[in-house]
C-alpha cells in the first residue's frame, strides 16, 4: 500500500493549564493543514482520536474539531484506549485506499490535567476490564503483573527495567516537544517511589495534554505508509493466553510486514509503546526484534539507544516525550516522518529509511502497527 | 457502578463465592484506585480458580509473604468505600489458606 504523508502538526507535551482541549487541536492540525499546504475544504474527513474527553461532559469531538479548523466535510472520533492514535490513522488510511477521499486530517488529542491526579488514573481504567476496576488494579498494577510474570519467567531484572527509562529520558532531553527534559539515572529510578511492585514513579509514563496531527494523502509524496495494521485481545488480562507477550502486537506487526514487504530487520528507527517500562521490553520481543525474554538484556546493553543497532523511541517514548493518550499513536508516526525526512534535529538516525510505529491500548487489548517508508 | 449495576452484579457472586484457587502473579499496590484509599497499601493478585476461570481478586486476611501457587479461597467482602448512590458494592476477595 502507499497513504502519503502530506504534513505534520504536533504541540508540546506537558502540564498545558493554559490550554484547552480545543486550543490543542487548533495548534497541531492547522500546522499540519500549513505544512501540507492545503486549505480546510481541501480536508475531505477529519478524524479525532481521543480517549477521555467524554469525562468532561464534552462528546462530539469530530465536530468540534473540523469546527475549530473550519472543515466541514467528515468528521468522526476514534477511541481505542491509548491505541486511538494508531488506529483514527488505520481509519484514515482505510477510507483513503477506499478512493472516497483524497485527503484526511488524523488529529490526536488528549487533555487529563483538568482532572485531579486520582480522576486521571481511575478515567484510564476504563481501558480495562470491569472485574480488574472491581478488584482495585490500576494501570501500573496491571503491567506489574506482567512484569512480575515476565521476571520470573526469564530472570528479567529491575535494573533492565530502569535501563529504558534511563534511555528514554536522555532521548527526550534532545526533544524540543518532550514533557521531561531532565536525564535520570539508573539508581534514581530503582529508588523512586513504589507505585505498584516492582514498578516506581520513574518506570511509569506520566499524565499530560498535548495534540499532534497529520493529513494523509492519496496525493503522492516522499514519505508514506506502507503497512497498517490493527489487532485485538481480550481487555482484560485475566483471559489472555500469556502474561508475557502481547499477541496483539504480533498479529498486527505481521499484517503490517507483510503489506509493506519489509521484516523487522530492514526497520531503522522504532517508536514503541513504553506506557511502562515493562512495556517497551515486551515490545521488541513480541516485534521480533529480539527473541522472547531477551528484551531486557537487549535494551540493558545499549542496543536500542540513539548510537544502537535499532534506535527505538528517540522521541522520549511515552516515558520521557509525555502521554496525552488520544495523541501518542500520532506523535509516533510525526517522529518516525521527522526521522526519515532527516529533520530529528539532535536525535537524527542517519539515513533512516524505513520507520515502525507500535501503539497499544490498554494492557494489549488493541495494538495499531505502521510501517513507513521512504 | 450505578445501583442498577450493582444489583444485577450481585446475582454472579454466589457462583464465584466458596471456590478455591491458586494465585499465578500479584502486586502491592501503593498508589490506590479511587475508594481503595483506607486500604492501602493492598495487594491484588491473578488468581485461577479450580474451575479454570482465571480473574483478578484483591488478596486479604494474610500473614506470611504470598507466593506463585499460594491456595486461595474466594470470600465475600466489602470492594471499598461505598458507591455515590449509597448502595455498598459487595465483591470477592482471595483469602490465602
Amino acid at each position: 500500500m502507499r497513504v502519503n504523508i502530506l504534513g505534520v502538526g504536533i504541540t508540546k507535551f506537558g502540564e498545558l493549564w493554559e490550554k484547552s482541549l480545543a486550543d490543542l487541536a487548533l495548534e497541531a492540525g492547522s500546522k499540519a493543514l500549513k505544512e501540507a499546504n492545503l486549505k480546510p475544504d481541501q480536508i475531505d474527513a477529519v478524524i479525532v482520536a481521543n480517549m477521555l474527553y467524554s469525562k468532561s461532559g464534552q462528546d462530539h469531538l469530530g465536530a468540534l474539531v473540523a469546527e475549530s479548523l473550519g472543515i466541514n466535510k467528515a468528521s468522526s472520533h476514534i477511541e481505542a484506549a491509548c491505541a486511538s492514535g494508531g488506529v483514527a490513522i488505520h481509519q484514515a488510511i482505510n477510507s483513503l485506499l477506499s478512493g472516497l477521499y483524497q485527503n484526511v486530517l488524523v488529529v490526536g488529542v488528549e487533555k487529563m490535567t483538568d482532572l485531579s491526579p486520582s480522576q486521571a488514573t481511575s478515567a484510564l481504567m476504563g481501558a480495562a476490564s470491569e472485574e480488574e476496576r472491581q478488584s482495585g488494579l490500576t494501570f501500573p498494577a496491571l503491567y506489574a503483573l506482567m512484569a512480575k510474570a515476565h521476571m520470573d519467567k526469564f530472570g528479567t531484572k529491575r535494573s533492565q527495567l530502569a535501563a529504558v527509562s534511563v534511555k528514554n529520558h536522555a532521548n527526550a532531553c534532545l526533544n524540543p516537544n518532550a514533557q521531561f527534559h531532565f536525564e535520570v539515572t539508573p539508581e534514581k529510578v530503582l529508588s523512586s517511589t513504589m507505585v505498584a511492585d516492582p514498578l516506581t514513579l520513574l518506570d511509569c509514563s506520566p499524565i499530560s495534554d498535548g495534540a499532534a496531527a497529520v493529513v494523509l494523502s492519496n496525493t503522492p509524496s516522499d514519505i508514506f505508509i506502507s503497512g497498517s495494521a490493527v489487532a485485538s485481545d481480550s481487555v482484560g488480562l485475566s483471559q489472555r493466553k500469556s502474561l508475557v507477550e502481547i499477541q496483539a502486537t504480533r498479529e498486527a506487526s505481521k499484517q503490517a510486514f507483510k503489506q509493506s514487504g519489509v521484516g523487522i530487520s530492514d526497520i531503522d528507527v522504532l517508536e514503541v509503546h513504553d506506557c511502562f517500562t515493562i512495556a517497551e521490553i515486551m515490545a521488541l520481543e513480541d516485534l521480533g526484534v529480539c527473541p522472547k525474554g531477551e528484551g531486557g538484556k537487549f535494551v540493558d546493553s545499549g542496543k536500542a539507544n540513539l548510537g544502537g543497532k535499532l534506535p527505538t523511541n528517540t522521541s522520549g517514548g511515552l516515558k520521557g516525550c509525555g502521554h496525552p493518550v488520544g495523541a501518542t499513536g500520532v506523535k509516533q508516526l510525526i517522529e518516525i516522518y521527522d526521522q526519515l525526512r532527516g529533520s530529528a534535529i539532535g536525535r537524527q538516525v542517519k539515513d533512516a529509511k524505513v520507520g515502525l510505529t507500535h501503539n497499544v491500548g490498554g494492557t494489549g487489548a488493541t495494538v495499531a502497527v505502521h510501517v513507513i517508508q521512504r | 457502578m450505578t445501583s442498577v449495576e450493582i444489583w444485577r452484579n450481585s446475582k454472579k457472586l454466589s457462583d464465584l463465592l466458596n471456590k478455591k484457587g491458586r494465585i499465578l502473579t500479584w502486586t502491592k499496590i501503593t498508589t490506590p484506585s479511587q475508594g481503595y484509599e483506607s486500604q492501602t497499601p493492598y495487594v491484588v493478585a491473578l488468581v485461577e480458580l479450580e474451575t479454570g476461570q482465571k480473574l483478578p481478586l484483591q488478596v486479604i486476611d494474610f500473614q506470611a509473604e504470598l507466593k506463585v501457587n499460594q491456595k486461595i479461597l474466594t470470600v465475600i467482602r466489602r470492594l471499598k468505600q461505598p458507591a455515590p448512590e449509597g448502595v455498598i458494592e459487595y465483591g470477592i476477595k482471595a483469602k490465602p489458606i
